[in-house]
């Protein structure tokens, strides 16, 4: 730059260049000119110069001000953070208690309700076909031989920045795989399905919501156990499908957790009461 | 020294007096600590420079604060959040790097 700089545009192209140059403020050097200038030419200081010395140190205790006042808020906000963190917390495991009492009350009720019309109804056939209509499509407890599988996110690794244990993306279990299993299990034949004690019904969901999987809207955690029942070949039939050779796969090359046995005797619970979402009751009796 | 007093004492005022800082007003508070020791640094710096002007300091640091503020306003309005401010802290940044550098000449020649 051959040509003065001019004092009243101080944001030249170069800008950025200049200020990681020459970082101090340019006015002050031209303030320190200006009063080489008139000390040369034999004026006096001018008479604001003593009251600017006053600003000087108001805006130095404005600033310690802004400084304590700053590190107050940080302090103050943090116990603040925690605590709603804690109170939330407090409301989740609450609510999920009273989640739990009412899933239990609703599960006696329907019991009640099942041996009342069992009494009402005075055909022990119909009744019979009843129980099975129910337990085929998850509104009722079964008891039966079946298959377990047990699949359950590989082992952490560290990562290598910070050192902390850290759970590698792709050696966690998808909705996706959950999804798979149920399906497979029941093209394999299965009559009943569960996931964590889940029971699957026609309707029922198994999905992704960031990070947790939810079946039926509610949140299961891993180790996951699939259980289902079905005829005997159930085993070797899911053992050969698709979604199990995925798995094994998995097993390979980021070691999940991966198991299918037979097992007998399973309970599986039933499902909760389906919502209606277009018929309505049409009243009276 | 009357420089350093004075700050002490604005930092003593701060802890005693205790102000709780209305919520509207916490978005510009880090941004205007960043103005603010961006001005205090360059004060010094300019001190040990000995071309320190009062008249300069102060205009400075108003400057700052405001200017500081208003790009912080700016960017919550027009919806970009944060974004604006880091224009803001990223200036700062630079020049308080600088003038510390600076200060380190001064005061350790090295």
């Amino acid at each position: 730059m051959t040509e003065p700089r001019n004092p009243y545009r101080p944001l030249e192209p170069t800008f950025l260049t200049d200020l990681f140059r020459e970082p101090l403020d340019p006015g002050y050097a031209e303030a320190a000119q200006r009063r080489a200038a008139s000390a040369a030419a034999g004026t006096p200081p001018p008479r604001w110069r003593r009251g600017m010395r006053a600003g000087t140190v108001v805006t130095l205790v404005v600033v310690g001000l802004l400084l304590a006042v700053a590190y107050r808020q940080v302090v103050a906000d943090e116990p603040t953070r925690t605590q709603v963190r804690a109170d939330l917390e407090d409301q989740i495991h609450q609510r999920q208690a009273e989640t739990d009492r009412l899933a239990r009350e609703a599960e006696t009720l329907r019991d009640e309700v099942a041996q009342l019309r069992d009494r009402q109804i005075s055909d022990p056939r119909l009744v019979r076909d009843l129980r099975e209509l129910e337990a085929a499509t998850g509104l009722g407890r079964v008891r039966g031989d079946g298959v377990v599988v047990e699949v359950a996110d590989g082992p952490p690794g560290v990562d290598p920045k910070t050192g902390n244990p850290e759970l590698d993306p792709q050696a966690r279990i998808l909705d996706r795989d959950l999804q798979q299993i149920a399906n497979a299990l029941w093209a394999a034949g299965a009559e009943a399905v569960a996931v964590n004690d889940r029971r699957l019904t026609a309707s029922s969901t198994i999905r992704n919501a960031s990070g947790a999987i939810l079946v039926d809207r509610q949140p299961v955690a891993g180790p996951y156990r699939i259980a289902a029942i079905g005829p005997d070949r159930l085993r070797d039939q899911f053992a050969a499908s698709p979604t199990a050779d995925l798995l094994r796969l998995l097993v390979d090359e980021f070691g999940v957790t991966y198991q299918v046995r037979s097992a007998g005797g399973l309970t599986l619970p039933a499902a909760s009461e389906p919502e209606l979402h277009h018929a309505t009751s049409i009243g009276g009796d | 020294m009357v420089a350093v007093l004075a700050l002490a004492a604005g930092v003593v005022l701060g802890v005693l007096v205790e102000p709780t800082v209305p919520i509207w007003l916490l978005p510009y508070l880090p941004i205007a600590v960043v103005a603010a020791l961006d001005a205090v640094f360059g004060g010094v710096r300019a001190r040990l420079d000995g071309i320190f002007d009062d008249r300069q300091f102060v205009v400075s640091f108003i400057s700052n604060v405001l200017v500081a503020a208003l790009i912080v306003y700016l960017g919550d309005q027009l919806g970009v959040g944060s974004l604006l401010s880091i224009g803001v802290v990223v200036v700062f940044g630079v020049r308080i790097f600088g003038n510390l550098a600076a200060i380190r000449r001064h005061l350790f020649r090295a």
